[in-house]
């Protein structure tokens, strides 16, 4: 969530340890920010990559999540990803509920849906382009 | 001269580099979109399969595309897959910009390294790889060369 102004003005006002927590906070805000962009990005990517997997029981396409993570030097990363925990529940196909075919589906050229995560990323790269530019032009500091 | 699809200008580099021949009977058998199974073709086989790729520019020649090189060996015969598999990676990745047929290669990249999939239902080891590239087509109707 993003956090307000207020707190990097009594950040300010202290010794210079409370600067730089001041400094935090707006680091913090913009943080949050980009992360929620990054977040509705990734949501993009599988709104667009949803009808090219294959459906049969439902466990691969209701086991896509977007991992949104911030690392040191990589910034603020959004991964989208098929597979593991579905929440279609357990499936024939994935009888504890676990999704294990994912990568299989989306590499093996003889199977329906092949490439979906690969289609649906290209086809939402405009998208995606779009709401990166959008987000950071309405960053509030 | 149309433009080929990468599948068909990968097939020409993979030929010339002697990973494989096109469509052959026996040793490596190359094939384009379809793998066979069965008389006359080997085991041996490399498929190639387009898979698309972003939408290409709509004002310059410029495209970038991908393929799926895909290996299948003998019954059993991982290692030799795998060689297989790293001597097309040497083939392709990297290589040095060229013209094939009517297409400037200016790249060849990977995703991902080389994969394996699966054994299929007769014990043939399937490994994978994927290539994308930036291209320029020699002709288009309403683009622009570089």
């Amino acid at each position: 969530m993003a956090k307000s102004g207020i707190a990097i003005q009594k950040g300010t006002s202290q010794k210079d340890g409370k600067v730089s927590s001041g400094l935090a906070v707006i680091t913090d805000s913009i943080n949050d920010q980009i992360k929620a962009i990054a977040l509705k990005a990734g949501q993009k990517v599988i709104e667009k990559t949803d009808p090219h997997v294959p459906v049969d029981t439902g466990a691969l396409v209701q086991s896509s999540r977007v991992t949104i993570r911030a690392e040191k030097n990589l910034g603020i990363t959004s991964t989208v990803s098929y597979g593991g925990p579905t929440r279609a529940g357990a499936t024939r196909n994935a009888p504890t509920g676990n999704v294990d075919y994912a990568g299989l589906v989306h590499e093996d050229a003889n199977h329906r849906g092949f490439k979906y995560l690969q289609k649906g990323r290209d086809e939402s790269l405009e998208d995606v382009k779009a709401i990166l530019l959008e987000g950071l032009r309405n960053l509030k500091v | 001269m149309a433009t080929n699809p990468f599948s068909i200008d990968a097939k020409d580099m993979l030929v010339t580099a002697g990973v494989g021949t096109f469509a052959a009977t026996s040793g490596w058998s190359i094939h384009i979109s379809k793998e066979p199974d069965g008389s006359p073709f080997p085991n041996t086989t490399i498929t190639i399969y387009d898979t698309g790729g972003p939408g290409p520019n709509p004002k310059w020649l410029l495209e970038e595309v991908s393929i799926q090189v895909r290996i299948r060996g003998d019954v059993n015969g991982f290692q030799n897959a795998w060689i297989k598999a790293q001597a097309i990676k040497d083939a392709l990745l990297g290589k040095d910009p060229s013209t094939v047929n009517t297409t400037r290669y200016t790249g060849i990249y990977m995703d991902g390294d080389i994969s394996f999939l699966m054994y299929d239902d007769s014990n043939r080891p399937i490994i994978a790889l994927n290539f994308r590239t930036i291209r320029e087509p020699a002709s288009g109707t309403n683009r622009e060369s570089l």
